[in-house]
């Protein structure tokens, strides 16, 4: 049993002196109440109760930027709870901003993580959003993270999420983009789907804005009776819009499932839209690359593995 | 140190290897000659346990090693240099070299490795093996992991395919130094690189037809393997004994 937030977040790869540290910014989450959260200058940050939600309001101050990235911390200790949580994020004009988020269950027997997130990310400002989940071997979560974000002219959004420890659960992610002009967006989820794990993607990116360009990349290891469903969805519209879609799944078991489901959509002859998919099982000649080497193919399959989701 | 005994093989009614036989001994390198399409890396192929032969032995430190694995033969000491390039994805210089290594290697001696295939450490250790690297630049880490395996026997897959002529000396000294340790069996069909073996086998019409020093084997091999393709027939050998 993990017993406290800062052992679980270091088992997710976290570094907990960093949620302790004044100069660094950071909200801790645990179960339902706010453990702890340390404002720095340049971020305005509140975390209050509303029914059986938490609302989280960030603002990134226009013009600020952070050598640290802001931690945060979403955890729930409990076997059984249902964690529901309300972001709102806005980032000032020119701000640059890496939240490293860490969403850990690693006791979970029936435990809800809802998370809804309004996320505008002003003129010019870059935000970087690094998702580390670790769920435990038991499996019993079920994560259920929705966004809708805007990137306003000229604005970057680098998110990436990745599940990678433990055991998935049940996972219904799904992410709405708006991009207007000159901004960019670059989605990348890296996912190890084991035992009986159920994971459903849905992204779409609208590239609305002249000379936008959106790249939504997924990363699948899937093995037991794991599945997959991944959507990705981008509609270029503005004049120069540039979109892209990959999808690369490793199917690492005889019962696991992976369907890939890439929409381009282009309703404006100067923009562009391209996708590739693959999905297949352990490559044969990285097996025998690696096996040549002297590992076993045991050992061989866990560093293509690790390679993939690396 | 390695030996080969009556090693046959077909595939669609082809035959690929006909009753060959071959031995390699410490010390050595061994040059396979022979035109596209013989079967010299299909050869490599058997030695490693990739391809089952219909018949023949394979022996290796005078051990038979017909039914070991990839993987054993690898821990007995036979490494690959690989002509395909095969990218594991994430996978960096430093890590690639580190895992051929299986007794362990320092950040020094992998340094060494990288250096010595004529390879700027501070740029290529912690860079991805992927499709940006040029081909040459493959060929060079695939060669510098190998010496990182200390390998007993080397099997190497055209090494010098990609490379420029400027830095063929280097992967050449690569291949003495690895031979000093053990043995080489150097598949390839460019002439510059035969001179440094000590011996070299010609492969045609599924057979090995000559064995012999590197100035006869460029010599051989040319004309021989010129006739035999114009006129289809690789059983001419004989006539060519006589015309040498």
């Amino acid at each position: 049993m993990i017993d406290t937030i800062d052992l679980a977040y270091d088992i997710s790869g976290g570094h907990s002196p960093a949620l302790h540290d004044k100069k660094v910014g950071s909200l801790v989450i645990q179960d339902d109440r706010v453990l702890s959260a340390n404002k720095i200058e340049g971020i305005e940050m509140s975390a209050d109760p509303d029914g059986d939600r938490l609302v989280i309001n960030l603002k990134v101050l226009a013009g600020y930027s952070f050598k640290d990235p802001l931690h945060l911390c979403f955890g729930v200790l409990s076997e059984e709870m249902a964690q529901k949580i309300d972001i709102n994020i806005k980032t000032g004009e020119d701000s640059k901003i890496d939240l490293q988020a860490h969403c850990v269950f690693p006791n979970a027997i029936d435990v809800l993580h809802k998370m809804d997130a309004d996320i505008l990310i002003g003129p010019n400002s870059k935000y970087t959003y690094n998702e580390v989940h670790y769920h435990g071997e038991k499996g019993h979560v079920r994560v259920v993270p929705a966004a809708k974000i805007i990137l306003e002219d000229g604005a970057q959004l680098v998110n990436n999420f990745s599940l990678i420890q433990g055991a998935v659960g049940k996972m219904n992610f799904d992410y709405d983009i708006e991009c207007r002009d000159n901004s960019l967006c670059s989605m990348t989820a890296k996912v190890y789907g084991k035992y009986n794990d159920d994971i459903t993607i849905k992204e779409r990116a609208h590239l609305k804005g002249n000379n936008s360009h959106g790249i939504l990349e997924a990363r699948m290891v899937i093995r037991d009776n794991a599945r997959t469903d991944i959507y990705n969805e981008i509609i270029g519209e503005g004049d120069g819009a540039r979109g892209h879609m990959d999808c690369t799944e490793i199917l690492a078991g005889k019962n696991a499932y992976a369907k890939a489901t890439p929409i381009a959509v282009v309703t404006n002859q100067k923009a562009k839209v391209t996708h590739e998919a693959a999905i297949g099982s352990i490559d044969s000649d990285q097996l025998n690359l690696l096996m040549s080497r002297g590992l076993t193919p045991d050992q061989a399959t866990e560093v293509i593995v690790n390679g993939l989701l690396k | 140190m390695l030996r080969i005994e009556n090693l046959s093989l077909k595939f669609d009614q082809k035959d690929i290897f006909t009753d060959v036989s071959l031995e390699i001994n410490k010390g050595e390198i061994y040059a396979l000659l022979g035109r596209n399409g013989t079967g010299k890396s299909t050869l490599a192929g058997i030695i490693l346990g990739l391809i089952t032969p219909q018949s023949g032995d394979i022996y290796f430190e005078g051990e038979k090693i017909n039914d070991f694995s990839l993987t054993d033969r690898a821990k007995k000491g036979i490494i690959l240099a690989w002509q395909k390039n095969i990218v594991v994805a994430g996978l960096t210089v430093r890590e690639y070299i580190k895992l051929s290594s299986p007794n362990g290697i320092t950040e020094e001696e992998i340094k060494e490795c990288v250096d010595s295939v004529g390879l700027n450490c501070d740029d290529y250790l912690g860079r991805e093996i992927d499709q940006r690297l040029s081909g040459g630049e493959r060929k060079r880490i695939e060669l510098a992991s190998v010496l990182a395996a200390k390998p007993k026997l080397a099997i190497l897959d055209e090494p010098d395919s990609g490379i420029d002529a400027v830095s063929i000396a280097m992967i050449e000294d690569t291949i003495k130094k690895i031979a000093s340790e053990g043995a080489v069996l150097l598949i390839t069909h460019q002439e510059d690189i035969i001179e440094i073996c000590t011996r070299a086998g010609i492969l045609c019409g599924s057979k090995i037809i000559r064995e012999t020093g590197p100035e006869d084997a460029v010599k051989y091999f040319k004309k021989h393997c010129d006739y035999c393709e114009m006129v289809n027939r690789p059983d001419l050998d004989r006539a060519f004994e006589g015309a040498l």
